[in-house]
């Protein structure tokens, strides 16, 4: 599978990405951020740089009609930032319920790449279970394999 | 994008910059990573999913 992505900056540390989405908004720079929350644990944060009030929005709806090639780029990102911290667990959580389901589709989508990477878990009604399709996770965690 | 990057490495469509800017300050950042933290005391990892350093 090999899915259109956008080109992607990131920093010497391999933890900070930017893109440009483009479509019929205008271009919107995107940015997914890896935060340390504890040794080897990283949170996976993504939103929109908002160039009027200089601060990044993780709750807007771009409608940049970019969404696959947008999460596609997000899962290159992922693969490039677990490729540079090899024993890191990455733990995704959409800032809104949509936007995880939304992680959980880009997941799906890409799972032909990330799942010969990755192992996959999936957080729901308080127990960790390996990613099944179908079901909606409160939160995904993934390392590599 | 800074228009002084300067582009040293690149590996399939990413690219390393020297300087980016540093988003650990922003707001929406900060509150989804202590949101992350209190999910991950409350409900923590499988053990089988957590690697030890070497």
């Amino acid at each position: 599978m090999n899915l259109e992505k956008y080109s992607v900056v990131t920093d010497g540390d391999h933890s900070t990405y930017e893109f440009l989405s483009e479509g019929p908004k205008g271009t919107i720079k995107k940015v997914v951020f890896y935060q340390e929350l504890e040794e080897h644990v990283f949170n996976l944060a993504f939103g929109d740089w908002d160039e009027k009030e200089q601060r990044i929005n993780d709750k807007v709806r771009s409608n940049n009609t970019d969404r696959d090639k947008v999460l596609a780029t997000v899962a290159s990102t992922i693969i490039d930032f677990i490729k540079h911290h090899p024993d890191a667990v990455l733990l995704a959580q959409g800032s809104t319920p949509a936007r995880t389901r939304l992680y959980q589709m880009g997941i799906l989508e890409n799972l032909d790449e990330i799942g010969q990477l990755f192992d996959v878990i999936g957080f729901k009604d308080g127990t960790w279970e390996p990613f099944r399709e179908g079901k909606n996770y409160e939160e995904f965690a993934l390392k590599a394999k | 994008m800074p228009a002084v990057a300067i582009k040293k490495e690149r590996s399939g469509n990413v690219s390393v910059i020297k300087k980016m800017k540093d988003y650990s300050n922003e707001p929406a950042f900060k509150k989804k990573a202590e949101k992350a933290t209190v999910f991950l005391k409350k409900n923590g990892l499988p053990k089988s999913f957590t690697k030890k350093t070497k």
